[in-house]
Parts: structure tokens; C-alpha cells; sequence
């Protein structure tokens, strides 16, 4: 089939083809009030079509059964490709990949999530939303009890002679509580915790139910604090949303569309010496492990940046083109995107850092970053919330403040990195960092 | 669009009600999106998209099962309703009632169909944007446009007796500028957008639309940065309504008024906002963003005042949790596409326009920020704590509009700030945004006349 759609292409006046088909199965079962409310279940099929006439590629992605797929059909999206990559009139050309010589290997890991009865599935939701409300009476509600699975593979073939494949299995839990001092008081927060494994016997629902009932419990009586300056340690997942945040910077398809500031700073120091940013697509620790990118690239690990100093964009093989350097295995389906980005750890922990600041935050989570910042300029302003530190010692919970500032700036005003990476769940991950001062807006 | 006869999809759901469900639903949909980047003045991107599938959701009570596959054919849907339906079990049998005609609604009618508009003329609106934003000024230094539009053919039956095709032609021509350089760079992004066919476009001048993103990107480039406090805001029209979006309505949803998960639980016919606050959210205003004929559980779509005067009048709510709440269903059903459940969700949402002139609110502002072009946000429903972007804004002195500021985020608590809006004026209009929520991203325009908000936490990087 795949292969028929690719002849036709060809026939059709394309120089080269590419065709990526993506199956996916996936679960979701929702608990609500020990009874499951919700028990979703989807099979998709996908097609995403690459062609380049001139050097230009178009893609055109679609759905369709392959029984009700007609040749009548198949040619009509075949054509309107067609005519779509005739209009593309940028100067960058586009190439399809005939593969890398060497790929690396991964291990396939068995997830064991078919061999699992829904049953087993269910009574592990109902003992997550037990141990939540047990946790603490002042758990009012779990919100979202969620068990999820997705079962996907991922097959490119093109007309250079590639055919690549690969399939990945993962399972987790999600879920949400909501805290309050009393059912009248109307002060409420909220405990939000994903876990997501590649294996189901390591999912620890009840761990899971702790960490998001102890997250609401000690941000109960949150307020916002007197504006002003204040050493700040962005928690892993704070500073994860903010490299998150600012990603594009990095990415070569940003740099080809002006829309990063770092274009003419490769090889020189942006950051602190302290800073090391890497992007591995075989990270042991991580449960996304990529042999190959998108575009059938080899993967391959580099320091984006090492001790201060800016390496290297993030390619595909568009962008690496246009650059003159080669591609990094970087391409999505239609860009630029991270496997495993992230900060390298320091030595200290947490709560070491949290014991040698006077007065100051430890902010646990941003919202808002997807508007509050600019990712040309660096700038961003995000709604924050976490604790106040004194002495040494996390004094109360905060809400409701504005921590601003320039995120390469902020990177040049590193006091410590922690050691806690979070980055199991693959994408962008960080350590807790430990900052000089940042402008914070509250009271 | 040829979905499926009536006999066909009265046995599917038959096969679905067979152990003793009491609701079922199936959901075709055939839809081509079209998607076209042109940065610097060249097209760099050109895309389809064609999304085919059907999804079956099976309710017994407030339990819901729901399955889709990429496939219209009855049988396959048939093998899927019969393994969702074997976790539904009930000794009560509900048969599959009789279709009624499709009622006619005409608040949807395009008449110049994406399919039928050639990519050249497309382009052309492209450049005419990019031509204009470049000529505004030579500290313009990028010019990214965005072009939109698809074909959203859907069919929704279900086994009260719904059997309802609908067409959706969202178009948007997005256009995102960028002024200034290095650490100064700032980029503004607006749209023109509808849910009607490229006839769109006769109604709008695009090139006055892109001069205007282009001077606010020039002037936000020359801007100082906000220094953060407490102080009076004045919202803009516009866009400006994602403050009603984000601080209050989401938490008007059934998908968490419904889990006694919102702020707003419990307070139908109670004072939740300042007395010259009304707001509603209509999914039937002619050719809007958010509006459809039908929403994507086949109700009309109707206006829903939420609040009047002050007082919560009504809630968003979809099907399934007008059962769990007892209230009335809104035509507030959505979903992105058919891989997706529905649940409720806004459509067109707005402050309702007061008798206040924007001159007067200046005028009376001794301190604060104009806040004149906003950005996006989010909010949290179980505690109503909310943020968004202010992307161009103004200071306000002795009741002048005085020198511009970047950087401002705007937080707060939903049930606070509703009860901190003491004016607003009469000049309503509406901005184009895409809300993510559970059941997808769908289209949803916010809008407002100019309104005061007093006692606002507002951020900055700026420093006194």
C-alpha cells in the first residue's frame, strides 16, 4: 500500500516521495467517586505524505482505512500535493533522506501493559483515589483519576530506498486533587501529578496519590507576597516550563526564520560556565529513546550548549542545509522538535540550597508561559506560585505573584543547579536552579 | 457528503443500546484543512490535512464509554459499539427512537468554499498583509502569515432521535510581526477570522489590519518594561474578552462545575460579579469564529446569558453532564474532532456593552494600565486562579494614555476580579483565539467592550 502510493506520486511528476503511516491504540479510564465514569478507547490510523518538485517539499497528512483508501482517492491527494508545493517559492531546498549508514540500537522494552486485566487497571485507580482521600481530610475532591495507555509504531519508506520502523509502548496515571481548609472557606489548591512509564509494573499509583494530595495540603493558606527583588530557586518542574518556554531558541527552524536571538552567537558564551544544556536521544534514564528522527535521520547526542557557551541549533535536514552543517536528528513531521533536552544536574539538592538562602522563593510552578513570554527576546513574565523562604527554611506557601525576567540573562545568573533532573518522561527536563534575583509582583 | 442512510446508522446504534445503555451517540466526520506559512513574503508551507473517521459514545446514567476508529463502515462500527457496550449493563432496555427532520438553521451559510478558492488567490491575501506590515516601518524585521481554512463535514445521530449534518468553514489569516532587534526584538500577532467562506475577506481591509500590528510591534519595541504592582486596569475591547474566558467561564463549564471542581459551584442566582457586569457566551451569532449551527452533539446552538446584572444565570453544559446536573443542556457540546468526546465548551464569548465611553473610563483612570492588546492566558477552575499576556499596553496618568510598556502579565482570582469591574463602555467587538481544553482545540472568539478593572496584580520585569 505504501509503496503503491509512492509509485503513483513518482508517476505523477515528484522527483521523491516519503510516506510515514502511524497506528496508535489508546486507552483512558477515568475513576470519579470509586466508580469509573469514563472509558475511552481509539484506534488511528495515519498517513503523512512528503514530495518535492524543484526542491520543494509539500506534506499532506490523512486518515483513512486502507479498504475505503480508492486509487481514485489516493490520486486526488496525490494532486492536491501537487498543486500545493508548486506555490512554495522559498529559496531553502528540501531534500528526502536515503538513511544514515549506522543506526543506533535500542532495546526493546516489554511493557507488559496487554498482559494486565482492566480489572487489575481499575482497582488500581479505585486504591490512588482511596489513599488521596485518606491522605488528609482536607482533601475535598480528586478531580481527575486518570489511567492512560498508548500503544504506537511508526513506519517511513521513501523512494531513496528508506524503510525504517519503530514502536513504543507507555502506561501512567494521572491525577488531580483539590484541597481546602473547609468546605466554606473558598480558598482552594490544587495537587496536579503525572506519572507515565514505559512499563506497567513500575507505575506506583499510590506514590503518585502522595505527591499530589502533599503538593495541594502544603500550598493550603497560599498568598501572594510584598513585590519586589528575591533570590528565587525555580523547583525542577518550574524550570523545566521555562526551558520548555524558550525552546525555539534553539531550534534551527526558528534561526532560518529570524525568530530566535541567538543567530549570530554560535561559539560564543551566553550563558553561565555553570551551564551545560544537552539533547540525548538515547538518555538511559529516559522512556523515550529514538534511533532515528522524523525524517529517518540517525539520532545522535550533543551539548547544545557546554559551560556557557552556545554549540549548536537543533537540525533537521532543511535547516542543516541551509547552515551548512549536518543534520542533528531533530525533525518532527514538520520541524524542528527535543528527544531528551535538558540542563545537566549540579551536586547540590534542594533542600540544601533552600537552607543557604536568607530570604527568598522556591517557586514550584508557572503558568501562563505559552503568552506571558517572548521567545525572540528572552523576556517572560509567568504566574507563579510556591513558597516563601526565610532563614534557611520554607516559612509559607505563595500564590498569585508575577516572577519576570530574561531568560538569557537569568541563565547568566545562575547561584547553584541542583541535582533533581526530572526527564523519565522524555521532551525537556531540569534540574531545580537556584537564581541571584528575579523581579517578582505580588502584594 | 454521503455519510451513511438512516437504516444503517439506527442499527449501529441498536447494536449499542444492547446491554441495557440508555443514551447512544455516533459521530461521522470528513474534514480537508488547509494551512499556508508565508515568512519574509515567500510561502514556506503549504498543507493538507484530511481527518476521516467516526467515533461511538455509549451512556448509561453519567457513565460514559466512548471508542473511534478511521472508518465510516457500519460493520466495523457495529464490532466497535458491541466491545464499549460490554462494560455498560443495565436489565432496563432503551430502544432507539424514530429521526426527526433536521431543523433548518442558517447561522452558518459560506458561500465561497475553501475547495473552491485556488492557492494563488489564497497566497495573494498573504502578500497583500505582508506588503503593508513591511511598509509600515524599516524596524519591521520579520513578517510571518498564517492561512487557515477547512471543510468540516459532520454527521451526529443519536438514539433520541438526532440525525444531523452540519458544515463548519473556519478561515483565519493570522499575521505576526516582529519590530526592533537583539533583546528588543517584539513581535505582536493578530487575526481575521469567521466561520463563514473566504467571502470573509471582502469585509475586511487587510492591509489596514497589518499597518496596525506592525506599528503596535514597532511601538512595543521602543517600549519600557512594566514595573509590577497592584493597580487599576483597563482592558480593551477585543481580544481584551479572553479576561472573561480565562477568569470566569471556564469555570462556568460543566466539565468542572459538574465534579464540584469550580469556584462557581453552587451559586446559580447568586451574586458573583459587580452589578454592571453581564456576560454571555452565543454560539449563534451569524458567520462568527465560534459559532455553528449545530454544536457536535447536534443541538442547536443558542445564547446562553450567563451572567445578568451581576447574578450567575446559567452554566456551559453538554449532554452527559445535564444528566449529572440536572440544567438544561446549552448547545455548548464540542470537540476537536471525532477522535475526541464531547464535553461543554464557550463558542462566542462576551461582556455585554455597557453605557461608559472609553474617552470617559481614561479620563477617570488617575493611575493605571491600558492594557490595549492582549495576549493569551490560562486558568485554573479549582482554585479560579487565572494569568494573561498584556502584548501591548499603556500607562495611564492623570487620566492620559501616556508612554507604552512591555512585559505585563495580569494574575488574579476569577470570583475576585468580576467583582472589581466598576465600568464598562459600548464599544463591543471580537477577537479570534483557539481554546484548549479537555475535548481538543476548537475555535472561539472572546470579546468585550473596554472595560475598568480596579485593584489588578500586574507583572513586570520593570524596576521603580
Amino acid at each position: 500500500m505504501l509503496q503503491k502510493i509512492i509509485d503513483k506520486a513518482l508517476e505523477l511528476g515528484f522527483e521523491a516521495v516519503e510516506i510515514i503511516e502511524t497506528v496508535s491504540d489508546e486507552v483512558t479510564i477515568s475513576l470519579f467517586r470509586g466508580n469509573v465514569d469514563k472509558n475511552f478507547n481509539g484506534s488511528d490510523k495515519s498517513y503523512t505524505l512528503k514530495g518535492i518538485i524543484n526542491g520543494k517539499m509539500a506534506l499532506t497528512h490523512f486518515q483513512k482505512n486502507e479498504e475505503e483508501l480508492s486509487d481514485k482517492e489516493i490520486e486526488k491527494i496525490i494532486l492536491k500535493l501537487k498543486d500545493n508545493v508548486l506555490t512554495l517559492n522559498s529559496k531553502e531546498e528540501s531534500s528526502i533522506f536515503e538513511g544514515s549508514k549506522v543506526y543506533p540500537t535500542v532495546e526493546t522494552v516489554e511493557s507488559g501493559i496487554s498482559e494486565v486485566p482492566t480489572k487489575k487497571k481499575i482497582a488500581m485507580l479505585k486504591e490512588m483515589e482511596k489513599a488521596s482521600y485518606g491522605y488528609d481530610e482536607r482533601i475535598e475532591l480528586v478531580n481527575y483519576c486518570q489511567y492512560v495507555e498508548e500503544r504506537s509504531s511508526t513506519k517511513i519508506v521513501n523512494s531513496k530506498g528508506l524503510n525504517l520502523s519503530k514502536s513504543s509502548e507507555i502506561c501512567g496515571f494521572v491525577l488531580g486533587t483539590v484541597a481546602g481548609e473547609s468546605k466554606d472557606n473558598p480558598n482552594k489548591q490544587n495537587g496536579f501529578k503525572v506519572e507515565i512509564s514505559n512499563k506497567f509494573a513500575d507505575l506506583k499509583p499510590k506514590e503518585v496519590a502522595k505527591k499530589a494530595c502533599k503538593k495541594a495540603i502544603s500550598m493550603l493558606g497560599a498568598a501572594p507576597i510584598e513585590s519586589g527583588a528575591y533570590p528565587v530557586i525555580l523547583e525542577n518542574d518550574a524550570m523545566k516550563s521555562i526551558l520548555s518556554g524558550f525552546f525555539s531558541m534553539f531550534s534551527g527552524e526558528a534561526a532560518l526564520k529570524k525568530l530566535t536571538s541567538l543567530t549570530d552567537k554560535l561559539g560564543q558564551k551566553i550563558m553561565s560556565e555553570k551551564v551545560t544544556i544537552i539533547d540525548d536521544p538515547l538518555l538511559p534514564e529516559s522512556i523515550n529513546k529514538e534511533p532515528f528522527d522524523q525524517e529517518g535521520v540517525a539520532t545522535v547526542k550533543k551539548e547544545v550548549v557546554s559551560n556557557g557557551v552556545f554549540n549548536s541549533f537543533l537540525h533537521n535536514l532543511k535547516t542543516a542545509k541551509v547552515f551548512g552543517v549536518e543534520p542533528t536528528g531533530n525533525a518532527t513531521v514538520n520541524g524542528v522538535g527535543p528527544t531528551n533536552f535538558y540542563l545537566q544536574p549540579g551536586t547540590l539538592t534542594k533542600e540544601e540550597m533552600i537552607k543557604k538562602i536568607d530570604k527568598g522563593l522556591l517557586i514550584t510552578d508557572m503558568s501562563g508561559l505559552h503568552a506571558g513570554l517572548n521567545p525572540i527576546s528572552g523576556d517572560f513574565s509567568a504566574q507563579s506560585s510556591g513558597f516563601y523562604i526565610e532563614k534557611g527554611k520554607i516559612v509559607k506557601p505563595v500564590t498569585l505573584i508575577v516572577v519576570s525576567g530574561n531568560f538569557l540573562k537569568m541563565m547568566n545568573d545562575i547561584v547553584e543547579i541542583g541535582n533533581d533532573l526530572e526527564i523519565k518522561q522524555g521532551g525537556i527536563g531540569a534540574p531545580s536552579v537556584w537564581f541571584n534575583q528575579l523581579a517578582v509582583s505580588g502584594k | 457528503m454521503k455519510f451513511i442512510s438512516q437504516k444503517q446508522a439506527a442499527s449501529i446504534l441498536k447494536v449499542a443500546l444492547g446491554t441495557g445503555a440508555d443514551f447512544a451517540e455516533i459521530f461521522f466526520e470528513h474534514t480537508v484543512a488547509n494551512a499556508i506559512e508565508m515568512v519574509s513574503g515567500e510561502v514556506t508551507k503549504n498543507q493538507t490535512n484530511i481527518i476521516h473517521g467516526a467515533s461511538v459514545r455509549i451512556l448509561l446514567g453519567a457513565q460514559e464509554v466512548f471508542g473511534y476508529l478511521n472508518d465510516w463502515n457500519p460493520k466495523s462500527l457495529k464490532d466497535l459499539a458491541k466491545k464499549l457496550r460490554a462494560s455498560l449493563k443495565s436489565p432496563t432496555k432503551v430502544e432507539v427512537k424514530e429521526f426527526v427532520p433536521q431543523p433548518e438553521r442558517h447561522i452558518i451559510e459560506p458561500k465561497k468554499l475553501p475547495s473552491k478558492v485556488k492557492n494563488s488567490a489564497k497566497i495573494s491575501l498573504m502578500t497583500k498583509a505582508f506588503k503593508s506590515a513591511k511598509a509600515t516601518s524599516k524596524e519591521v524585521s520579520q513578517v510571518v502569515c498564517g492561512l487557515t481554512d477547512k471543510e468540516q463535514n459532520v454527521l451526529i445521530v443519536n438514539s433520541n432521535g438526532t440525525f444531523v449534518t452540519d458544515l463548519r468553514t473556519n478561515i483565519r489569516l493570522t499575521c505576526t510581526v516582529v519590530a526592533g532587534s537583539g533583546a528588543n526584538m517584539q513581535a505582536i500577532s493578530d487575526s481575521i477570522g469567521d466561520n463563514k467562506g473566504y467571502e470573509l475577506f471582502e469585509e475586511h481591509d487587510i492591509k489596514e489590519f497589518a499597518k496596525d500590528i506592525a506599528t503596535s510591534a514597532v511601538t512595543m519595541a521602543g517600549a519600557d518594561e512594566m514595573v509590577g504592582g497592584k493597580m487599576t486596569v483597563v482592558v480593551h475591547n477585543g481580544f481584551g474578552g479572553v479576561l472573561l474566558h480565562e477568569a470566569c467561564v471556564h469555570s462556568l463549564e460543566a466539565t468542572s462545575v459538574a465534579k464540584g471542581a469550580s469556584v462557581f459551584c453552587n451559586k446559580l442566582g447568586q451574586k458573583i460579579a459587580s452589578d454592571v457586569v453581564t456576560a454571555i457566551d452565543d454560539g449563534s451569532r451569524p458567520g462568527q469564529w465560534g459559532s455553528m449551527n449545530f454544536d457536535d452533539e447536534g443541538h442547536p446552538t443558542q445564547k446562553n446569558v450567563l451572567i445578568e446584572n451581576g447574578i450567575l444565570k446559567s452554566y456551559l453544559v453538554d449532554y452527559r453532564n445535564s444528566r449529572i446536573m440536572n440544567h438544561p443542556v446549552t448547545g455548548s457540546g464540542r470537540r476537536q474532532s471525532y477522535q475526541l468526546s464531547p464535553t461543554s465548551r464557550m463558542s462566542n464569548t462576551f461582556f455585554a456593552p455597557g453605557k461608559d465611553k472609553f474617552e470617559d473610563i481614561i479620563a477617570n483612570t488617575k493611575f493605571g494600565l491600558f492594557a490595549k492588546r492582549m495576549g493569551g492566558g490560562s486558568v485554573n477552575p479549582s482554585t479560579g486562579e487565572f494569568n494573561f499576556a498584556v502584548n501591548e499596553g499603556y500607562m495611564i496618568e492623570d487620566g492620559k494614555i501616556t508612554k507604552p510598556v512591555r512585559g505585563a502579565t495580569l494574575v488574579g482570582s476569577g470570583s475576585e476580579i468580576l467583582m472589581n469591574i466598576d465600568m464598562i463602555s459600548d464599544n463591543l467587538s471580537f477577537g479570534h483565539g483557539m481554546c484548549g481544553s479537555q475535548s481538543g482545540s476548537i475555535p472561539t472568539d472572546v470579546g468585550e467592550p473596554t472595560i475598568r478593572v480596579q485593584n489588578v496584580t500586574v507583572g513586570g520585569r520593570g524596576v521603580k
